[in-house]
């Protein structure tokens, strides 16, 4: 008996050390990521196991488009042809749809849901097969309105012009679209008319050289701002410049600060949005940056043991970097120190980006 | 926004040139500039997205036309490549005729065993 209470008393504190949530922590929030199993699997950023799945009825999802609420995810599938509207608190899928009918198929190549979800605006390219052939149709910016589920108008291309992939951003209210190409287009959401236009071709300073707006993440920005690095190439001697810069499309502003000469660095927010993390992928090289915002300065860079294919995202409460994309792992790195913690399992590859959201 | 001020003659002539390279009109001729070089990142190999889309090069090449920037080991970025690149070479055609070829496997790296062998269907020929 001595023996046995001897045991337990042994073995007590290794089965609590192995239910003790790992430490630091990387916050409270729930993390989302769309599955090669056909799910969106939810992890808690507490203990990094899993917490959940949404199953998927239009299957492996080939990306998640937030809504400004951050209530719904709008998943486009791997076949490009069918919509799955979800519910973010109640895990449930609400709808589903698809614009393929009969022998037209109808690949959807991109999306912007408005910030109101009245309507989403598609890219998307037809196929429709004939007898001896397919028929490849003109690719279109149509309009799909959520109350009526079905495409009412397809949005004439500004100035005429036909694009293979478009930059689309809402302003908060969702009353003006901001098309992205040499210059800004503005346009109103009522009858898609140009309003106004924002020059970003033009430098805006002297000597500076036009800015290279590219995808720009704005998950841990205010609506209507973003925040991110910017490259732009003086004409002078066309040396190609990193910024660090914020953007405000109502006010149309650029807030730019070189940093250095532009490298391939991808950027993400910390939720505090005071300090902003690079990760620059080289075959063989890989670096995390540190950038102080509010100062607009790069703190540091560090290489590390990096991998090919990466993504990054700074945890809810700032303290660790969540490595993910191309695999069925997330490595959990200290954004203090960028050791490496540990890394996630997961039983299914990822094929989305990641999503850290609060509970409910 | 103005980060910087001319304080001598030859800042001044720069930024007089650099005020008129901007108000000229889009798509009028650019004048020849002094100390202009060449870009300094030359031009990557034609790929498009990194991704063998057509049986040239036959297969996935890394975005400096390589291989060496693959994803490693190679099932890690199967499905991705599988699904963004199509990968008509290497892989069965998950659009119309091998659908659930991964059905029984959603992590490559652990579970590549299980994918499916699609052969030609014999009935079809």
């Amino acid at each position: 008996m001595t023996r046995l209470v001897l045991l337990l008393l042994i073995l007590a504190p290794a089965g609590l050390s192995a239910q003790r949530p790992p430490t630091p922590s990387g916050g409270d929030h729930l993390l989302y990521i769309g599955t090669y199993a056909g799910s969106i699997q939810i992890f808690d950023e507490t203990t990094e196991k899993m917490a959940g799945e949404i199953k998927l009825n239009t299957g492996i999802p080939r990306s998640l488009t937030l809504s400004q609420s951050r209530s719904k995810f709008y998943v486009l599938d791997s076949t490009l042809e069918k919509i799955e509207i979800v519910d973010i608190p109640t895990r449930a899928s609400l709808s589903t749809f698809t614009l393929s009918e009969g022998n037209k198929q109808v690949r959807i190549r991109g999306l912007q849901v408005d910030p109101l979800e009245r309507f989403l605006i598609l890219l998307t390219r037809s196929a429709t097969k004939q007898i001896d052939r397919w028929e490849i149709g003109d690719i279109a910016l149509q309009l799909y309105d959520l109350a009526q589920n079905k495409v009412t108008r397809t949005i004439p291309w500004p100035k005429g012009e036909e694009r293979e992939n478009v930059n689309i951003r809402f302003s908060p209210d969702g009353k003006l679209l901001y098309f992205f190409g040499d210059d800004v287009l503005i346009l109103e959401t009522t009858n898609f008319t140009e309003v106004d236009t924002w020059p970003l071709s033009r430098p805006i300073e002297a000597g500076l050289g036009r800015v290279n707006f590219g995808a720009v993440e704005d998950f841990n920005e205010d609506p209507g701002f973003l925040t991110g690095l910017f490259t732009t190439q003086d004409p002078i001697q066309n040396r190609r410049i990193m910024n660090l810069g914020r953007v405000n499309l109502v006010a149309k502003t650029i807030d730019l600060t070189p940093i250095g000469p532009a490298e391939g660095v991808g950027f993400a927010l910390a939720p505090d949005r005071k300090r902003g993390y690079g990760l620059m992928q080289q075959i063989g090289r890989y670096e995390f940056w540190a950038f102080d915002v509010a100062q607009k300065k790069l703190l540091n860079r560090t290489a590390f043991e990096g991998r090919p294919r990466m993504a990054l995202r700074v945890s809810s409460n700032g303290r660790l970097l969540y490595i993910f994309q191309a695999g069925a792992t997330i490595d959990v790195y200290d954004a203090a120190s960028y050791k490496h913690l540990r890394t996630v399992e997961m039983n299914a590859d990822q094929t989305t980006n990641l999503f850290i959201l609060p509970r409910k | 926004m103005k980060h910087l001020t001319p304080i001598n003659h030859k800042a001044t002539r720069i930024e007089v040139v650099t005020s008129s390279e901007a108000a000229r009109p889009e798509g009028a001729a650019k004048d020849v500039v002094a100390l202009q070089g060449p870009p300094q990142q030359p031009e990557p190999p034609h790929i498009p997205n990194g991704c063998s889309l057509v049986f040239a090069p036959g297969w996935e090449a890394d975005r400096n036309g390589g291989t060496a920037g693959l994803c490693q080991p190679v099932e890690r970025d199967l499905f991705d490549c599988h699904m963004g690149c199509f990968w008509p070479a290497q892989v069965p055609d998950q659009l119309n005729h091998a659908p659930d070829w991964t059905a029984k496997c959603a992590a490559a790296q652990k579970d590549w065993r299980k994918i499916d062998l699609i052969f030609p269907d014999e009935k079809k020929k």
